[in-house]
């Protein structure tokens, strides 16, 4: 495998070129923010925060999926991107409906996180109040689409870790949302392996473990890494 | 000499949350800092409330700190809450609703009740941003730094030179 | 002419609201009513919601008294749940309760009418708060502070935070409670419960002043409600619901959880206060009140042997005057601290096992206790999944709202005898409000003076007289 010198930020460093900018970022110190993007799962480029500018292009690029080249000058901080940034994760807050006070995962949730980290305090866009339902069929699981942001974090862990694919989005833009199997409830679910993986993976408080008061759910996806590690060995 | 400091404000309303970010700052250092550990009790809150007479009763010194839509001034003022004690001006009931007080009344009652008037000061900052976000504005966020320090010099100032 | 008299907002009490005086022809007042201004939603909004995120959401109805709400909506949980919760969870959690009870309660007594108390009803409004108590009478505001400060403390000590803790969930509590905070607040109680039987003593030698507020604060016949314990004892966690009248004539007692059998409730076009009465009596014939009067007036004892001795003289009172709710206060305080004390020495008291846990299992679950103001009621339905498919509260203040227009109305009568409004007149009809220790669960107070705005006001509109504060 080839290694290739480029520039993230003024900073001089190298990576192998089938890296992705977001980890040789990262190895070097330099975090870019993300929600979709989770280390154990296949990289999706779905929710557009870890955009950044790589000079010679006018377009900006996911860091998540985007391979690292010779001579490439990246960019990962800038007010035009911290505006996009913001932004994004704003219209996610717009879009559903998030009451962090009285959340299952208040004080444990990357949305959460994210905003705090991007300094958004206030909501600009209007909400949309969409009306939600709750999925509390499943004998040990909740999914609040209320608090889902479409990550397909759950999808991916579901389909390429435990090899169920009972999540999957159906429908376009707006109307976008996670089922379970053919659209039926979780609970009637003849995929689900009820290994509770999704739940992990999730980076809200939209999938949950039945019986948790505000703010009890914490949540570690790192065993996923140790999972991709142990298949990537035997392979 | 037991000193207490409080920071108040509201964390929700912009720089309103000045108050609080200073007195977080003081905690830190005072993990660090076995005189300030020692000699500092620190309280952050959003409101002034009659029960933080329980501290103040105990106190040898108080120092508030606030920022306040009233002042235009940008920089912190140190206002001496003693020498107003026993002046009639602030004694109103309109500084006193049922909830919340201001830190002059909370000395008045102190002063009334427990029949002590250690010094106290008031650090007010004007010019603020006030709002529904949660960050300080750059140029008052640059100032919390420099307010907690100068707190804790004076609460050491005054601690080693009581010593000496 | 007929008039009306309003006054906007009424002061020293917890919310908005406002009351209006209607005069008949004679310039006689015709009826007092109090209007709730405010509207709030949480029945609506709780539906479709996981039954587990119940006491959290609940409690964020009120910043005052959280804890009350998180205490029934719990216990409606463990009910949709069929456990049985740990005992010493069920200690636990009536220690946090009582000491809600205790700071609610001095809030109410030192901080809201001791100014009407101690400087009188006339005296000069400028001067009537706390500030004013502060100067006449240091000790009693030193021990307001002290006893609100001690509640405050005990509830951030078991919940972790003063206000909105998330201590109470479904099944029990979070976590057990260590040695050293036990320790801590067992070393506290003594002197609260000195101050306690103090200012009951003092305030009991100041009643004969207030003989006239005695005869005409909402002193009428009829029925008080409260829960009670299995030994006729004071009881603020569980027990019976009991009912009866201002003779001691029992009309009532049932499970708590079959409230729904004896309680309607009605909407006035004037407030949105619900207004419930008992059944059996119609409306609004049925009204009865509830809170610290009705708590003593229903109780034998108290089960704490202070309180029980300021018990038995608080019986010898027309204590079916409104005004009385203030002494009632002060027992309740001295009541709260004594058994908490009790409920701490207990020697499974730190006991690790706190927290039961189960799916749903039941489809309709009830959680009724004892909050400050009196009964609070939450009851919930769930569907096979345990989502909220219905959510029916009555909060303590909602059982007084007849008996507080009732009450008003009373006073009125009594205070205003011709057109010509004093503060002092005013301020009486206010206090007859503040005895109910109305929570209208606002969650912000706008900062600046209270203003009082009171106008009389013609039948046309036009603007008769005007008091301003």
């Amino acid at each position: 495998m080839r290694v290739v010198t480029l520039k993230i930020n003024d900073q001089e460093m190298s990576g192998r070129e089938d890296e992705d900018i977001l980890h040789v970022a990262r190895e070097h110190g330099i975090e870019i923010p993300t929600l979709c993007q989770l280390d154990g799962i296949s990289e999706w480029g779905g929710c557009r925060l870890c955009l950044v500018e790589i000079e010679g292009s006018a377009k900006l690029s996911a860091a998540c999926v985007t391979k690292v080249s010779e001579g490439m000058v990246v960019n990962t901080e800038s007010e035009r991107l911290s505006g996009y940034r913001k932004t994004i994760v704003e219209m996610l807050f717009t879009e559903g409906n998030h009451i962090c006070s009285v959340c299952v995962s208040n004080n444990n949730c990357e949305l959460q996180d994210m905003s705090s980290d991007l300094k958004i305090d206030h909501i600009s866009l209007p909400y949309r109040y969409p009306a939600r339902t709750v999925d509390a069929s499943h004998d040990l699981f909740i999914f609040d689409a209320n608090r889902c942001i479409l990550c397909t974090r759950c999808v991916r862990v579901c389909d390429q870790v435990e090899g169920a694919h009972t999540w999957d989005i159906a429908g376009r833009g707006i109307q976008s949302q996670l089922i379970s199997d053919l659209h039926q409830p979780w609970g009637e679910s003849d995929s689900c392996t009820s290994c509770g993986k999704c739940v992990e993976a999730c980076p809200t408080g939209a999938l949950f473990e039945k019986g948790k008061a505000a703010g009890e759910m914490v949540k570690d996806p790192k065993f996923l890494v140790y999972l991709a590690d142990m298949k990537a060995e035997k392979s | 000499m037991h000193w207490l400091v409080i920071g108040f404000g509201n964390d929700l309303a912009g720089d309103d949350g000045f108050g609080i970010a200073v007195a977080e700052q003081i905690k830190k250092r005072a993990a660090s800092d076995l005189a300030i550990q020692i000699t500092t009790e620190v309280i952050s809150t959003r409101i002034l409330a009659p029960e933080l007479l329980e501290s103040i009763s105990i106190a040898d010194a108080v120092i508030f700190i606030d920022a306040s839509a009233a002042l235009n001034d940008g920089r912190p003022q140190e206002i001496d809450l003693q020498s107003l004690i026993g002046s009639e001006l602030e004694y109103g009931s309109s500084i006193f609703l049922s909830h919340h007080c201001n830190p002059l009344a909370l000395m008045q009652l102190n002063h009334t009740l427990y029949n002590r008037n250690p010094p106290a000061w008031l650090y007010a900052l004007g010019s603020c941003h006030f709002g529904l976000f949660e960050n300080l504005s750059d140029t008052v966020a640059a100032l919390v730094p420099e307010v907690a320090a100068q707190i804790i010099d004076k609460i050491n100032k005054h601690t080693f030179c009581e010593q000496a | 002419m007929s008039k009306i008299i309003t006054i906007d907002p009424v002061t020293r009490i917890e919310g908005h609201s406002k009351i209006t005086i209607h005069l008949d022809d004679q310039g006689e007042v015709e009826e007092a009513l109090f209007h709730v201004t405010q509207l709030r939603g949480f029945e609506k909004f709780a539906e479709g919601r996981p039954f587990h995120e119940m006491p959290s959401l609940m409690a964020r109805i009120c910043g005052i008294c959280p804890v009350s709400h998180l205490v029934a909506s719990a216990k409606a949980c463990d009910m949709l749940m069929s456990v049985r919760i740990p005992p010493t969870a069920v200690k636990l959690r009536r220690i946090i309760n009582l000491a809600q009870i205790a700071q609610s309660h001095a809030l109410s007594f030192f901080y809201l009418s001791s100014p009407d108390l101690l400087l009188g009803m006339d005296s000069n409004p400028a001067t009537r708060n706390i500030v004013g108590v502060a100067r006449a009478n240091p000790e009693l505001a030193r021990n307001g502070v002290h006893l609100r400060a001690l509640g405050q403390e005990i509830i951030e000590i078991l919940g972790g935070k003063k206000i909105h803790p998330g201590w109470v969930v479904p099944g029990g509590v979070s976590h057990a409670l260590t040695a050293e905070n036990r320790d801590y607040i067992l070393k506290k109680l003594p002197e609260a419960i000195q101050i306690a039987e103090r200012t009951i003593k003092w305030f009991s030698a100041e009643l004969e002043k207030f003989s006239e507020e005695i005869a005409v604060f909402a002193n009428f016949p009829g029925l008080f409600m409260s829960l009670i314990g299995n030994h006729d004892q004071l009881e603020t966690y569980d027990g019976r619901l009991r009912l009866a009248d201002d003779q001691g004539l029992v009309v009532a007692d049932l499970p708590a959880e079959d409230y729904k059998t004896i309680v309607a409730e009605a909407i006035n076009p004037h407030s949105y206060l619900k207004s419930p009465y008992y059944k059996p009596q119609g409306y609004p014939a049925g009204l009865y009140r509830v809170g610290p009067l009705a708590r003593l007036h229903l109780a034998k004892t108290c089960g704490t042997p202070r309180a029980d001795q300021a018990l038995t003289e608080f019986k010898k009172l027309d204590h079916k005057s409104a005004f009385h709710y203030h002494l009632a206060r002060l027992i309740e305080i001295l009541y709260a601290f004594e058994m908490i004390e009790q409920l701490l020495s207990d020697d499974m008291i730190l006991d690790s096992h706190v927290r039961a846990h189960a799916a749903a299992n039941a489809h309709e679950g009830f959680g009724i206790s004892e909050a400050p103001r009196g009964t609070l009621m939450h009851h919930y339905k769930i569907d096979d999944n345990g989502l909220i498919t219905y959510a029916d509260l009555i909060i303590a203040t909602g059982h007084n709202s007849l008996a507080m227009n009732k009450g008003i109305t009373q006073a009125a009568k009594h205070y205003i005898k011709n057109d010509k409004l004093t503060d002092g007149i005013l301020n009486r009809i206010e206090a007859v409000i503040r005895t109910f220790d109305p929570c209208l669960s606002c969650s912000t107070h706008a900062v600046g003076q209270m203003a009082l705005d009171i106008q009389l006001i013609d039948m046309g509109g036009t603007v008769l007289d005007r008091v301003k504060r």
